[in-house]
């Protein structure tokens, strides 16, 4: 799951070196923590956050197939 | 760059055919499907898939240039896009392929990648075992891969060369299309019967474009979308009886080239790229 986000966001943005992700676990809820360079943060959200939207989902997609709960969160 | 046209029954079938003259595998080379294969009915207009197969060994390997730009030159022809553009298009491909293949192995799920060149799109259909993961409830799955995609293809390039791509899984694509059509088609006709306009659940720009088109002959509904996307949705009202076009919120839009009661049907406020 963190290789996929990491793929995912490191394609997006402009220094892929910045890309990191951290992952946790929260009550059974796996919680996925992406940071990207400062000002590669409008690549990774998108207007109205319609970036960040679709990688969730495509993150959840494939949660689904592991049977996990996850939430991914952008900072 | 070797390139062959061969037709057959089915897609796969023409396919294999054009690999076996070329020697070639189907990781080596571009498939772009011109004519599908359609069954026709009872025996009636069947005909045959025919399909262009493009040797891509070699190509990077610094084939003669002039070469080259004979084939592609001969392609955009019939594509009627640049040569320049064409080369674009194949890196803008190349780069789609790498980023899926990379995706689906984080993943875990193994898939194949068919490109399929249409009209103004690259489609590129994903194949494998249970693939229904990557479709998700409506296709918002394969939208959003299809959005990202699109974004990584067209990173580099400003506004002009854009690549736009496609994803399409099990003919995902083209089932949701025909059931778009059949539920546009069927609501219009209760939006006739009842005198009352129909609100649809919120949909894709791709989706209320379908919705739109299917309806734009009818003379006796209109259709607008409404609401902030992602919720956005197509509004089926009926024209009243005289024939004339209901006074609509966009009615004072006075661009586009329809003339006399046609012009301000179907006027949608659209968000840029749609």
């Amino acid at each position: 799951m963190r290789e996929l986000i990491e793929v995912l966001a490191k394609n997006l943005v402009d220094n892929p070196d910045a890309v990191k992700v951290a992952e946790r676990e929260e009550n059974g809820v796996f919680v996925y923590e992406l940071s990207v360079a400062p000002e590669d943060m409008g690549k990774v959200i998108g207007k109205q956050g319609r970036i960040a939207r679709a990688i969730r989902t495509v993150v959840k997609a494939a949660a689904v197939r592991d049977n996990r709960k996850i939430t991914v969160d952008i900072r | 760059m070797a390139t062959v046209e061969k037709e057959g029954k089915t897609i796969e079938e023409a396919v294999e055919l054009a690999l076996s003259e070329l020697s070639a595998r189907e990781e080596d080379v571009d498939i772009e499907v011109l004519v599908p294969p359609s069954k026709g009915f009872l025996g009636i207009g069947a005909r045959l898939a025919r399909v262009r197969v493009s040797d891509r060994r070699g190509e990077t390997a610094g084939a003669v240039a002039g070469d080259s730009q004979v084939v592609l030159a001969s392609q955009a022809g019939r594509a009627d896009a640049g040569a320049a553009a064409s080369r674009a298009g194949q890196q803008g491909v190349a780069a789609a392929k790498d980023f899926l293949q990379a995706v689906f192995r984080a993943m875990g799920i193994p898939v194949s990648l068919e490109k399929l060149r249409s009209k103004e799109a690259v489609v590129l259909n994903l194949r494998g075992e249970n693939l229904g993961v990557l479709i998700g409830k409506h296709g918002q799955t394969l939208d959003a891969l299809q959005y990202l995609t699109g974004l990584v293809v067209n990173r580099r390039s400003d506004g002009e060369e854009r690549t736009r791509i496609i994803l399409d899984v099990e003919d995902y694509r083209r089932r949701r299309h025909d059931t778009l059509k059949k539920l546009a088609v069927r609501l219009a006709a209760q939006v006739k019967r009842e005198g009352v306009s129909k609100v649809l659940e919120p949909m894709s720009s791709q989706e209320r474009k379908v919705i739109h088109t299917t309806l734009q002959a009818d003379r006796l509904v209109t259709t607008v979308s409404e609401g902030e996307e992602p919720r956005r949705k197509v509004v089926i009202s009926p024209v009243n009886a005289a024939g004339r076009e209901p006074v609509g919120k966009y009615g004072h839009n006075t661009s586009g080239g329809r003339a006399g009661r046609e012009r301000n049907r179907h006027r949608v406020r659209r968000p840029a790229g749609e």
